[in-house]
């Protein structure tokens, strides 16, 4: 099997990975094309550097979140604090949407304690979040803490204004 | 609210991804790159095909003026300077090329991207200052010591000298302020985007 067909095959197995990171980070329909293309290049081009000294999966978030954050993106997702007066989503029945929440809480932090959280949710310790963000260990460790306590009180504070 | 359980409900509903076929994987690996290195790059190519062109021209306009040895001396000056504008600008290409690595750790990868770029604002904004006017200034000259004057009487003529320093003093800032704005219109925003994750990252 060609080299490129190994890694197309990779790349689709962890798909979601690209997709994740992108949704989470642009909010332009046109810079989430222009992304996905250029993560896939991105990724082809540094292929030839991958050892297998970490999974694939993590090899790809890295070189997705390196892409994402060094795009000259057309508009970025903003960190701006909700109005006080805000509602919060609900879903379909009506009823809160609390995964709706957690979306808009990780996207209201700035974009550096979005990738520890997000890392630290899809199940990477604090020493593969330090490799992967160029952080030490404790650094990650305090920033991740005080990311999550953010998270928390926003979710709390919307629950208590939710019908 | 458990933030892992609701992360995983998240996952399901809005950020799985929809299956990628191979054939846009394919097509999306031989496009060109869009990222801020490949702009650098293509700018480049131009800057590189402008000095080459002036290089080839400052050549053959050379041979053409052998006989006059102040022709001669303008047109070594000449060539010397894009020769060294050309080399300059292969080497930074190539630095371009080795900076876009992006399996590096984040912080490596956002400081990296950082230096070089200012680094190729800051060379284009000097090559701007100097490579358009020089090329005028070392042109007038030439004309008219090609039309039968020395250098010393193109030098002496306070006209042709009210008209070197025109030169210098109008066209050396506007080339300058143009390329400055083309630059910032490009860049500020994105430079500014990566040293706040930057610091963010200390």
């Amino acid at each position: 099997m060609s080299q490129e067909q190994v890694f197309v095959q990779l790349v689709q197995r962890n798909a979601g990975i690209i997709h994740k990171v992108i949704q989470l980070y642009v909010d332009d329909p046109e810079d989430r094309r222009d992304l996905h293309q250029e993560v896939l290049l991105q990724a082809w081009k540094s292929y030839e550097a991958f050892k297998g000294d970490s999974a694939f999966s993590t090899w790809l978030y890295r070189v997705t979140l390196n892409t994402v954050l060094t795009f000259r993106r057309r508009n970025r997702v903003l960190t701006t604090e909700l109005p006080d007066q805000w509602d919060p989503p609900t879903g379909a029945s009506g009823h809160s949407d609390q995964s709706e929440w957690l979306l808009l809480a990780i996207k209201q932090l700035n974009e550096i304690d979005r990738v520890i959280v997000t890392l630290h949710l899809d199940g990477y310790d604090n020493e593969e979040i330090a490799g992967i963000t160029g952080l030490n260990k404790n650094t990650a460790t305090v920033r991740l803490h005080r990311a999550k306590q953010a998270i928390i009180q926003k979710l709390k504070t919307w629950q208590g204004v939710s019908p | 609210m458990d933030l892992q359980q609701e992360w995983q409900l998240l996952q399901e509903k809005q950020l799985s991804a929809p299956v990628l076929p191979e054939a846009d994987i394919r097509l999306a690996i031989r496009k060109d790159s869009q990222g801020p290195i490949a702009a650098l790059q293509k700018a480049l190519r131009w800057r590189l095909l402008f000095v080459s062109l002036f290089l080839l021209f400052g050549i053959l306009l050379t041979a053409y003026s052998w006989h006059n040895p102040e022709l001669r001396l303008l047109m070594a000056v000449f060539d010397a300077y894009y020769l060294i504008g050309m080399v300059l600008s292969i080497r930074q290409f190539r630095l371009l090329q080795r900076s876009a690595s992006l399996d590096n750790n984040l912080r490596l990868t956002l400081t990296t991207y950082y230096r070089v770029i200012k680094n190729a604002i800051r060379t284009d904004e000097i090559v701007g200052l100097f490579m358009y006017p020089i090329a005028l200034v070392l042109g007038f000259l030439y004309a008219n010591v090609e039309a039968g004057d020395t250098l010393i009487q193109v030098l002496t003529n306070s006209r042709n000298l009210m008209i070197l320093l025109v030169m210098i003093l109008v066209f050396s800032p506007i080339f300058h302020i143009f390329v400055r704005w083309a630059n910032r219109k490009a860049f500020s925003t994105y430079l500014i985007q990566l040293k706040q994750n930057i610091d963010l990252l200390q």
